[in-house]
C-alpha cells in the first residue's frame, strides 16, 4: 500500500495490474496465432500417420520408388552441398579476406542465385545449355538440335542445386571470417608463418564450424528444393522425394494423402538430421572467439589480387550472369532455335503473357499473397520480438522457436501439413479453405513468419535498453513508448522484414505447387505450367518479369539499408 | 523541494546480494555522488531510485512519499525524475529539439510554454544552434548536453546521473563537470551522481557516498572523506592512502601520539580513541622523503614514478612490521629502486577503532 496523501501516486497498483493484463492478453493472442499456424498443421501431419496405420507406412517405406527417391535425394543433396561448399567457401575467402576492388558488386553477384527462385534458375540454365541456346548459339557452341539437354541428369541437378545454395555457405563463412580478429593472423605472421601456412593452420580450423553450419543449411535447402528436381529431374528420370510427392499428389489427388504424408515425414526427417548438425556446429562456433579489432585480412600483392578477382569473375559470370542473360535472350527471340539478331527479336512473348488472363491473374495473385503475408507477418513479428527481448518472456522465446519450424523444414512438408489441416472445413466455423487462395495465404503466413521476425528481433536486440528507460523517466506509459520510441526504432527493420517476405513469397513455387487450384495460380506455378506445356519462350518472358519484381524489391531494401540494423540484408558488404 | 530517503534497502540478483541494508538521506537541493569500484552496487541503487528495478527489502521515499517498498512499486513514469544515462539514451529518430520536448509532450504542456522551456533548456547548455540536428550528427559532448537539456526542460526536481562522463575524453570531462556544477547551482535540483572516478566525485558533490560490496561505507563531505576516512578500505580507495599499523601511545582531543618502529609522531584522531594497537591513514603528500630526523622512518625504495611536480615513491618500511607506503619526493632529488631513504610523516589520521556502526565519521 502507498501510505501517502499524494493522490497522484495512489492509483498506481491498479495501473500496474492493467498493464500486466494487457500484455497477458497480447501474449495469449500471439501464442494462438503462432501455435495454430506453425505447430498444429505439423502435428496433424504426425497424426495422419497414426490414422494411416503402420501397414501402410511400412508399405510406403518399403516401396522401391520411395527408397530410390530417398537415396537420390540424399545423393544429389550431398553432391550439391559439396559444390556449394567449394564455391561459397572460395568466394567468401576471396571477397572477405583479400578484399578485391568492386567487392559490393561482386557480393551482389554471389547472391544473385538467392534472388532467382529455383524453378526460374533451372529454366535459365536449360536455356543457356540447351540446343536452342541463344548465347551458346551465338558462339557456335550450342549442342546439336535434337540432342538432350545435358542438365537433365543427376550431375545437372547437383550442379544447379550447388549453385542455387552456394550463397548460404558464402554467408556463413563470411560471418565466420568476420569474427576472426586480424590479430590472430598477425600473431601467426610474427611466429614466422607465411600466408598459406596461416590460412591452413589458423584460419581454416577457426572456420570449421562455419563451413559445417553453412554446409548443413545448404544440405537441408537442397533436400527441400522442388524447382530444380521438378524441372530437371522429372524429364531426366531422376526422381527425388519432393518431385515424387508432387507427382503422386497431382496424379491421384487427396486420396493418396496418407502415403504422401509418410513421404513428407521422411523428407522432414532428412532435413531435421541436417539441421541438428547445424545446431551443434553453431553451438560450437559460439565459444570460439572473443577477440577485438579488425576482422581478418590477407595481405596480398596487387598482382595476386587481380588474379583472384579474375578467378571470382570467371566463376560468377557463368553462375550468376549468363543464365539470366540466356533467359532474357529466350524471352525476346521469335522462335526457339533462331539466333538472336535484330530481325529475330520480338516483344510478342511479353505481350502474350500480359494479355493472357491466367497469367495476369497469377501476377495479381502473387502480388496480393506476398503483400498480405508480409504485412500480417510484420504485425505479428513486432509485438512478438518485443515480448521476447524487453520482457525476457520465456513463452515468447518458445514461440520464436516454433516460428522457425515452417521456414526450416522443406516447403513440401508444410504444404502437405496444410492440406491435411484444411482438407475438411474448419471445425465449429464450418469454413472450407481447401482449393481457395486463403489456404495458400495461411501456408505463406506460417512459412515466412521467421523471415519477418529475424530483422525485427535483431533491431530490438541492437536497441539500447536505456532508450526505453529514458522514455519511462520522461513519464511515458507503455502505449506512448510503443508508439513514439519502440516502433520508430524498429520501423526500418520491420520494413526489411516485409521486403524479405515479399521477395521470397512473390516467386515461391514449393508451397503453391501443391496448394494451387484454378484461379489461384501464383507466378511460380505460372512459370512452371508454361514450361510444362512446352511454351519455353512464354515461360522465359514470365520469368524475366518475375525476377524483375524481385530485383526491384531488393533494390528498395538496399535503398533503406542505412536505417537498418547491420547484417539484415545479406548482400550488404 | 524534493528530498530522498533510502532506508535499509536490500536487493539481490539471484544468489548475489548487491545492496545490503543501505540507508541514506539526501537533502533537497543536495548534490550527492555515489562512488565505488565497479560492482559495488552504486548503479543498482540508482536504478532502484529510478524504479527500473524493484527492491527486496527496505523503503525509498521521494518527496516524503514511499515510492519503493517490498510491497509497492510506483512505476518509473510516475516518479517525476530526470536522468542522464551513460549512453546518453538520445532517441535516434528524433531531432535534438524533439528529444528535449518529449517529456513535455507526455505531460501535455501547452505549445507556447513547451517552446519556451525547450529553447531555454537548449540555450542553457549552449545548443541553441543545433535544435534540428539528429543525435547521430552530434559529438559525444554535444550528446551529453542534449541529455542534460532533456532533464532541464522537464524541470525535474530530482536528477539522476549514471556515470554521465565516462564516455568523454579527459578535457571534455572537466568542461562538463563545470557545466553540471553550474546547472546544479542554477536549478537547485537534487542530484544523485554515480561515478567510479573519485576525483570527479570529490570535485562535484556536496557529499560523497562510498559504496563497497553492497555496503554504504561512508557518506560525507569530500574534505572529511579525504581527511577522515572511516575504515581501511575507504582510506585506501580514496586518494591512494596507505594504512600503517601503529601503537597509539596517548589519545588526546582530536589528536593522538602514535609509535611506529623506532619513531613516533602525532596524528589526527577521532574522539574517544584509546591507546593500544591502531591503524593510521597516510596520504602521499603527507609522507615526504627527507633527511633523517628523530621522528623519521627508515625505508627502502621499491619503485619511483615521476609525475611532474614531484616523484611518487613506493617504499618498504625497514623498521617494525613489513609495510609499504606511498611517499612524495621533490622532483630534483634522484631516487631509484633499492635506495635507502627516510620518510618524514607530516600528518595522518588514526582510523576509528569501533565497529562500523556509524557511517559518518564527522567530528
Amino acid at each position: 500500500m502507498v501510505q501517502s496523501s499524494n493522490t497522484q501516486w495512489a492509483r498506481v497498483p491498479r495501473a500496474l495490474t492493467n498493464g500486466a493484463m494487457g500484455s497477458k492478453v497480447l501474449l495469449a493472442g500471439l501464442s494462438l496465432y503462432v501455435v495454430g499456424l506453425c505447430v498444429v498443421p505439423l502435428l496433424l501431419l504426425f497424426a495422419e500417420i497414426g490414422t494411416t496405420g503402420l501397414p501402410t507406412v511400412a508399405e510406403v517405406m518399403a516401396a522401391p520408388s520411395t527408397r530410390l527417391a530417398a537415396y537420390r535425394t540424399v545423393e544429389a543433396s550431398l553432391g550439391a552441398t559439396a559444390v556449394s561448399l567449394v564455391l561459397g567457401g572460395y568466394l567468401a575467402l576471396v571477397l572477405g579476406a583479400a578484399r578485391p576492388a568492386g567487392r559490393a558488386c561482386l557480393t551482389f553477384l554471389v547472391l544473385v542465385p538467392m534472388l532467382v527462385p529455383a524453378q526460374i534458375a533451372a529454366l535459365a540454365w536449360l536455356e543457356l545449355t540447351g540446343p536452342s541456346s541463344v548465347i551458346l548459339g551465338a558462339i557456335g557452341l550450342a549442342p546439336e538440335p535434337g540432342t538432350r539437354n545435358p542438365l537433365y541428369s543427376r550431375e545437372g541437378i547437383i550442379l544447379l542445386m550447388g549453385i542455387e545454395h552456394m550463397p548460404i555457405v558464402f554467408l556463413a563463412v563470411r560471418a565466420g571470417l568476420r569474427s576472426i580478429p586480424n590479430d590472430l593472423l598477425e600473431a601467426g605472421n610474427l611466429a614466422g608463418a607465411g600466408s598459406m601456412r596461416s590460412l591452413w593452420r589458423i584460419v581454416f580450423p577457426l572456420l570449421r564450424p562455419s563451413f559445417l553450419a553453412g554446409g548443413a543449411l545448404a544440405f537441408a535447402a537442397a533436400v527441400g528444393n522442388f524447382g530444380i528436381p521438378a524441372l530437371l529431374g522429372i524429364p531426366g528420370r531422376y526422381t527425388m522425394l519432393t518431385a515424387l510427392i508432387y507427382q503422386r499428389l497431382s496424379g491421384f489427388g487427396p486420396s493418396v494423402l496418407g502415403e504422401v504424408a509418410v513421404l513428407s515425414l521422411l523428407l522432414a526427417l532428412i532435413a531435421v538430421i541436417a539441421l541438428t548438425a547445424q545446431g551443434f556446429a553453431q553451438a560450437r562456433a559460439r565459444v570460439v572467439l572473443s577477440g577485438q579489432g579488425m576482422p581478418v585480412q590477407f595481405k596480398v600483392s596487387q598482382r595476386t589480387r587481380i588474379a583472384l578477382t579474375v578467378s571470382v569473375l570467371l566463376l560468377l559470370i557463368p553462375a550468376s550472369v549468363l543464365p539470366v542473360f540466356a533467359l532474357m535472350g529466350t524471352s525476346v527471340v521469335k522462335a526457339l532455335g533462331l539466333p538472336l539478331t535484330l530481325e529475330t527479336m520480338t516483344i510478342s512473348h511479353y505481350a502474350d503473357v500480359l494479355s493472357n488472363s491466367t497469367a495476369r491473374r497469377a501476377f495479381v495473385n502473387s502480388a496480393w499473397l506476398s503483400a498480405a503475408s508480409a504485412v500480417l507477418s510484420m504485425l505479428i513479428a513486432v509485438p512478438l520480438a518485443w515480448m521476447m527481448l524487453n520482457r525476457r518472456n520465456r513463452l515468447a522465446r518458445v514461440l520464436n522457436r516454433c516460428a522457425d519450424l515452417p521456414y526450416a523444414l522443406p516447403g513440401v512438408v508444410i504444404s502437405i501439413a496444410f492440406i491435411l489441416a484444411f482438407l475438411r472445413p474448419i471445425p465449429v466455423l464450418g469454413i472450407g479453405l481447401y482449393g481457395t487462395g486463403w489456404l495458400i495465404l495461411l501456408a505463406y503466413l506460417a512459412r515466412f513468419l521467421a523471415l519477418s521476425l529475424r530483422p525485427v528481433t535483431a533491431a530490438f536486440e541492437a536497441m539500447d535498453p536505456a532508450l526505453d528507460e529514458a522514455a519511462r523517466i520522461a513519464g511515458a506509459g507503455p502505449v506512448v513508448r510503443m508508439r513514439r520510441i519502440l516502433l520508430p526504432s524498429v520501423a526500418p527493420a520491420a520494413g526489411a522484414g516485409v521486403l524479405l517476405v515479399v521477395l521470397s513469397a512473390y516467386n515461391e513455387l514449393t508451397v503453391s505447387a501443391l496448394l494451387w487450384s484454378r484461379g489461384n495460380e501464383t507466378v511460380g506455378v505460372l512459370v512452371f505450367n508454361l514450361y510444362d506445356e512446352g511454351n519455353a519462350t512464354g515461360a522465359a518472358a514470365a520469368s524475366v518479369l518475375a525476377v524483375a519484381v524481385t530485383f526491384a524489391a531488393a533494390a528498395l531494401a538496399t535503398a533503406i539499408a542505412r536505417w537498418l540494423p547491420k547484417g539484415v540484408l545479406p548482400w550488404q558488404a | 523541494m524534493a528530498g530522498l530517503k533510502i532506508s535499509n534497502v536490500r536487493k539481490s540478483f539471484g544468489e548475489k546480494l548487491v545492496l545490503n541494508n543501505v540507508s541514506m538521506h539526501v537533502e533537497p537541493g543536495e548534490f550527492v555522488a555515489l562512488l565505488g569500484p565497479s560492482g559495488c552496487g552504486k548503479s543498482t541503487l540508482l536504478r532502484l531510485i529510478a524504479g527500473f528495478e524493484g527492491l527486496d527489502g527496505g523503503e525509498i521515499h521521494l518527496n516524503g512519499a514511499a515510492v519503493s517498498t517490498a510491497r509497492t512499486h510506483v512505476p518509473t513514469e510516475r516518479r517525476g525524475l530526470g536522468m542522464v544515462f551513460q549512453s546518453y539514451a538520445l532517441w535516434p529518430h528524433m531531432s535534438v529539439w524533439d528529444n528535449v520536448a518529449f517529456a513535455l509532450d507526455v505531460d501535455r504542456v501547452p505549445a507556447a510554454e513547451k517552446r519556451k522551456r525547450v529553447d531555454q533548456a537548449l540555450e542553457s547548455v549552449g545548443l541553441q544552434d543545433y535544435t534540428q540536428r539528429q543525435p547521430a550528427e552530434l559529438s559525444g559532448g554535444q550528446r551529453q548536453r542534449v541529455a542534460l537539456a532533456r532533464t532541464l526542460a522537464a524541470r525535474n526536481s530530482v536528477i539522476l546521473l549514471d556515470e554521465p562522463l565516462a564516455n568523454l575524453d579527459a578535457n571534455l570531462r572537466e568542461t562538463m563537470q563545470d557545466e553540471f556544477r553550474r546547472i546544479h547551482r542554477e536549478t537547485g535540483a537534487t542530484m544523485i551522481f554515480v561515478t567510479h572516478d573519485q576525483s570527479e566525485a570529490l570535485a562535484l558533490a556536496d557529499r560523497v557516498a562510498v559504496m563497497m560490496d553492497g555496503d554504504l561505507r561512508q557518506i560525507d563531505t569530500p574534505r572529511h572523506l579525504y581527511n577522515r576516512p572511516i575504515d581501511v578500505d575507504v582510506a585506501r580507495f580514496i586518494g591512494r592512502g596507505s594504512v600503517l599499523p601503529v601503537v597509539c601511545l596517548e589519545a588526546g582531543t582530536g589528536t593522538a601520539q602514535v609509535a611506529f618502529g623506532g619513531g613516533n609522531f602525532t596524528v589526527h584522531a577521532p574522539q574517544g580513541s584509546a591507546s593500544g594497537p591502531a591503524e593510521v591513514c597516510l596520504r602521499p603528500e603527507n609522507c615526504l622523503i627527507a633527511e633523517e630526523t628523530g621522528s623519521s622512518i627508515k625505508a627502502r625504495v621499491v619503485s619511483a614514478r615521476y609525475t611532474g611536480p614531484n616523484t611518487l615513491v613506493s617504499v618498504e618500511l625497514c623498521d617494525g612490521e613489513p609495510c609499504n607506503l606511498l611517499a612524495t619526493c621533490p622532483a630534483e632529488v634522484p631516487v631509484s629502486p633499492g635506495d635507502e631513504v627516510f620518510v618524514q610523516i607530516k600528518e595522518g589520521w588514526m582510523l576509528p577503532m569501533q565497529e562500523r556502526s556509524a557511517v559518518t565519521a564527522s567530528i
